[in-house]
């Protein structure tokens, strides 16, 4: 674990609210974006991400090292968050429904019209994974966890993970190409 | 067509994905202004204490059975050798009868055997077949045969 992140966890630990907040600030970013790309709403995301942390600055008393980050617990409470939210929401909504207000979200207002609508197909691909192969795709190429760590929050051997992250990556193609293609799409 | 590179590269761009500023701030605030649960005992303690405590129960228990509770007194009139005595005649006691019972159920086992084995009516009890014979109409009997065999048996 980062060291820094070790001081500011142990701080937390003793009940300094201040050195969470650091952690908070750090982290959460990341946290907001793997939720936001798993549950596809702005709304849900910002429910999610702060029921997150505060679970977290809850139980910081049985945060224990186990020789990994401190952001894999958090991944560990994100991913079991956004299970039980698909778990309550589907009866209501289909997990196959995709917001355009999710795919046309532009992230930055210098993009060009072609990046922004590449970002807008790769959204609309994600979703059409299953949940394992997007977590492991978001985790480590958009937020750039090594598989160790993937595994580790999965509770996966690494072998496995990249298993399924070359499986993702392929199947991630199929949709792509089909998008690209509509001939291929409608196939 | 897409190759791997591309498609990383495109995932990579959803790293721009950001939350809110005020949302960032206020979920902070809120976060930060609760206490953190103060710290449960870890499982191997509350395992270790529900030991030592079964186990010193354990103890109590075993202890007040040994040393406190009162001993039989064994009366001072038993006589090892005079029960043993009497054991040993009951036994034979016990024998015995059981030798005259099986005499007497293997003297009616012969008994039967020989009746059935003896087909003349000479054994049957007179006296009895006589008295028998008065409920007997055979006039209105409803199978010869059983009227021939009744008449054997009777005759």
């Amino acid at each position: 674990m980062n060291k820094e992140d070790k001081t500011l966890v142990k701080r937390a630990q003793r009940g300094e609210a201040e050195a969470f907040g650091v952690l908070y600030n750090k982290h959460l970013t990341p946290i907001y974006r793997f939720i936001f790309l798993r549950v596809r709403n702005r709304a849900d995301a910002e429910d999610l991400s702060h029921q997150v942390f505060m679970n977290a600055w809850q139980n910081i008393q049985n945060y224990r090292f186990q020789g990994f980050p401190f952001s894999s617990w958090l991944y560990k409470i994100a991913s079991n968050a956004v299970i039980d939210h698909w778990r309550t929401k589907k009866n209501n909504v289909s997990i196959d429904f995709v917001a355009e207000s999710f795919l046309s979200e532009s992230p930055e207002l210098g993009d060009s019209l072609d990046k922004k609508q590449d970002v807008k197909i790769v959204k609309a691909a994600l979703t059409k994974l299953e949940p394992e192969h997007q977590n492991i795709l978001i985790m480590r190429f958009v937020n750039e966890l090594s598989n160790k760590e993937i595994a580790h929050v999965l509770d996966k051997s690494e072998g496995a993970v990249r298993v399924i992250q070359h499986r993702a990556i392929k199947k991630l193609k199929t949709h792509l190409d089909g998008e690209n293609n509509p001939t291929i799409k409608n196939a | 067509m897409n190759t791997n590179k591309e498609i990383i590269t495109q995932l990579k761009r959803l790293r721009s994905v950001e939350p809110d500023p005020a949302f960032i701030r206020n979920s902070r605030s809120i976060i930060l202004s609760t206490n953190p649960r103060p710290n449960r005992p870890q499982f191997w303690l509350w395992a270790s204490a529900a030991t030592v405590t079964f186990v010193f129960l354990f103890v109590v228990v075993i202890s007040q059975n040994t040393f406190f509770s009162p001993k039989p007194r064994l009366s001072s009139s038993f006589n090892p050798g005079s029960l043993e005595k009497e054991f040993s005649n009951l036994t034979i006691n016990i024998q015995l009868e059981e030798i005259e019972y099986q005499q007497r159920v293997n003297q009616a086992i012969v008994s039967a055997l020989n009746e059935i084995e003896n087909t003349s009516v000479r054994h049957l009890n007179n006296s009895l077949l006589k008295s028998e014979e008065k409920g007997i109409n055979l006039d209105e009997s409803i199978n010869p045969y059983i009227d021939e065999l009744l008449e054997k048996a009777i005759f």
